[in-house]
């Protein structure tokens, strides 16, 4: 059996279920009810009926599983109803929540576990795994089953179902364990313009030094309309506020255009960038995995290039011109 | 109190390696960079409270002893090799060849990275927590408050989505680390002489299955024309504001 745990994000259910569903059905040919999807989490009762009738899979919506429980105590609460369902496939988005719950999960139901997965080959069963700080795929065979996590936006959405699937709600029970949740918080810090923006210029170690961050503040400046944006170890490094990170931890991107200055591009940041996002890249490593989703490609030091554009944009015959055409 | 310390090394460019390697320069690798932050925050909690034993351990081929003794140089007091061919490429593989030395070893706190740089996983830390039947709090991204009775620690971490929160669990527990909020140090002068000359204490890693098989590897596949642009900064400049005008980004 192949079973979908799908955690709701917010009230919603996140799009990445149904790429998980994509990854179910090309696991196994066979009809959507015959694979097995938990939604948890809040309003899972509202999230559940959603996936049903979208996915055709058989689904569980599951109460009680809401706030304050830790993964080694959601692992354990799930662990009997995956056993009695003799799940061989367990599959999960790859987000900071699985990274707990995927490996407590492939221990207790004695799976290996398969993470990162980016892509899948039906024909031959190879799970394509990013590594090598995503310069890499690693192919990866798990044919008497696994727990694979999946990076968003990495596979197309399952169609909609034909046939709902059927819909069971059920409360389940999640012991205490030694852990103690005593608080939780969100960041107070004034949201980001980056979700909306048209342009995302975003910036990452390449910078060198926090002393180098007004050229970059002057550099997107300049481009009308762009939002400003970072990878995550500028904004662990105090150097850029957390509204700013682009990353599966931080922000998503749906720009028209994402320019990305000294950014590596790890997994985790590719895959908070949008498949309809067209990628510039500047980066010196002719291989750095960032330029894999790029459209152009500029291989060269960062900070001689930041200052050659911010000059030529300066020049008389650009300066009265600049400015973004609406109208595209 | 008994900390052991979990360190990767890593190829410095961040590559993976899938097989033994026959001959490696061991210049071209270091520590990975949140297990150092790992290290930091362990050291710190040495120097804060009285007998702290602080022990290193890691998994791969005799080149890892290099950052073991850098480790030492930091301020670890022992460390411990385990040997492996090669670094294993899954978590739960990783964490079934780590098991043995710290049920043995049974240390009050096991301290490690959040992930590694190269393969991102970030489950080796929770994968060993749950092998082990220990608590673990992973994506920390505050220094460690351990209790008066040093029977609970309180952990703040990163819960995803721009939420923190704050979690109390009893020793023996598991704690994985993100970098943020410490800087690792240099290792000092006269312990790296020492620890230059020390003979690290090696056994050999379980014979654990292999269970994903590695079959091959391929680079990424490609999104985007991959138009590479070449020449001076001035002259990828031009190109660059001729593309963005193009997309009207930029007025033409």
């Amino acid at each position: 059996m192949i079973a979908l745990l799908i955690e709701m994000t917010g009230d919603k259910v996140p799009d990445v279920s149904m790429e998980l569903m994509e990854l179910a059905l090309r696991l196994k040919s066979g009809k959507p009810s015959d694979i097995l999807a938990l939604v948890h989490g809040k309003q899972s009762e509202k999230g559940a009926p959603w996936f049903a009738e979208e996915s055709g899979a058989e689904t569980l919506g599951l109460m009680g599983t809401e706030e304050g429980h830790s993964a080694m105590e959601m692992a354990e609460a799930f662990k009997g109803l995956l056993k009695t369902r003799g799940v061989r496939y367990l599959l999960f988005a790859h987000t900071p929540r699985s990274m707990d719950m995927a490996p407590a999960l492939a221990i207790a139901l004695g799976l290996p576990l398969v993470s990162g997965v980016v892509a899948f080959d039906r024909n031959s069963g190879t799970f394509y795994r990013a590594a090598g700080g995503g310069k890499l795929r690693l192919h990866v065979e798990a044919p008497m089953g696994a727990v694979v996590t999946l990076q968003p936006g990495t596979l197309p959405s399952a169609p909609r179902a034909v046939t709902p699937g059927s819909l069971t709600l059920k409360r389940i029970a999640v012991s205490k364990g030694p852990t103690q949740i005593l608080s939780t918080h969100a960041r107070n810090e004034s949201a980001s313009n980056l979700s909306g923006a048209r342009v995302v210029v975003s910036v990452g170690r390449g910078l060198e030094s926090r002393e180098n961050l007004p050229l970059f503040n002057h550099f997107a400046e300049a481009l009308p309309e762009a939002a400003k944006a970072c990878s995550r170890p500028l904004v662990d490094m105090g150097w850029m506020p957390y509204p700013c990170q682009v990353g599966i931890t931080g922000t998503s991107v749906s720009a028209e255009l994402y320019i990305a200055l000294g950014i590596s591009g790890s997994t985790q940041h590719l895959a908070s960038i949008s498949q309809k996002t067209t990628v510039v890249s500047v980066n010196r490593d002719p291989n750095a995995a960032i330029h894999s989703i790029s459209d152009l490609i500029i291989e060269t030091d960062l900070l001689p290039f930041m200052k050659a554009t911010l000059e030529m944009l300066s020049a008389p015959s650009l300066q009265n011109k600049k400015g973004a055409n609406p109208a595209g | 109190m008994h900390i052991a310390v979990l360190i990767k090394q890593i190829h410095s460019l961040g590559t993976t390696q899938i097989r033994p390697a026959r001959e490696e320069n061991i210049s071209e690798f270091r520590i990975n960079r949140l297990d150092e932050h790992a290290l930091e925050e362990a050291l710190r909690i040495k120097e804060s409270l009285p007998g702290v034993t602080l022990t290193l351990i890691s998994l791969g081929p005799d080149r890892v002893t290099e950052a073991l003794r850098r480790g030492l140089g930091m301020g670890a007091d022992n460390a411990i090799h385990l040997k492996a061919e090669m670094e294993p490429l899954s978590a739960t593989d990783t964490a079934a060849a780590l098991r043995p030395v710290l049920k043995d070893l049974a240390p009050d706190l096991i301290v490690c990275g959040a992930m590694s740089e190269d393969l991102m996983q970030g489950m080796t830390g929770p994968a060993l927590a749950a092998m082990l039947g220990i608590p673990w709090v992973s994506q920390v991204v505050k220094e460690l408050l351990i209790h008066s009775d040093n029977k609970t620690l309180e952990a703040t971490r990163d819960a995803g989505a721009g939420s923190r929160q704050v979690i109390r669990l009893p020793f023996p527990c598991l704690v994985t680390i993100q970098q943020g909020f410490n800087i690792p140090r240099y290792p000092n002068i006269s312990h790296m002489i020492q620890a230059r000359t020390r003979p690290i204490p090696s056994r050999d890693a379980p014979a654990t299955s292999n269970t994903t098989p590695v079959t091959g590897s391929s680079p990424p596949t490609r999104r985007g024309r991959g138009l590479r642009i070449t020449g001076t900064p001035e002259e990828q400049a031009a190109q660059f504001v001729a593309y963005l005008q193009e997309r009207q980004v930029l007025k033409t």
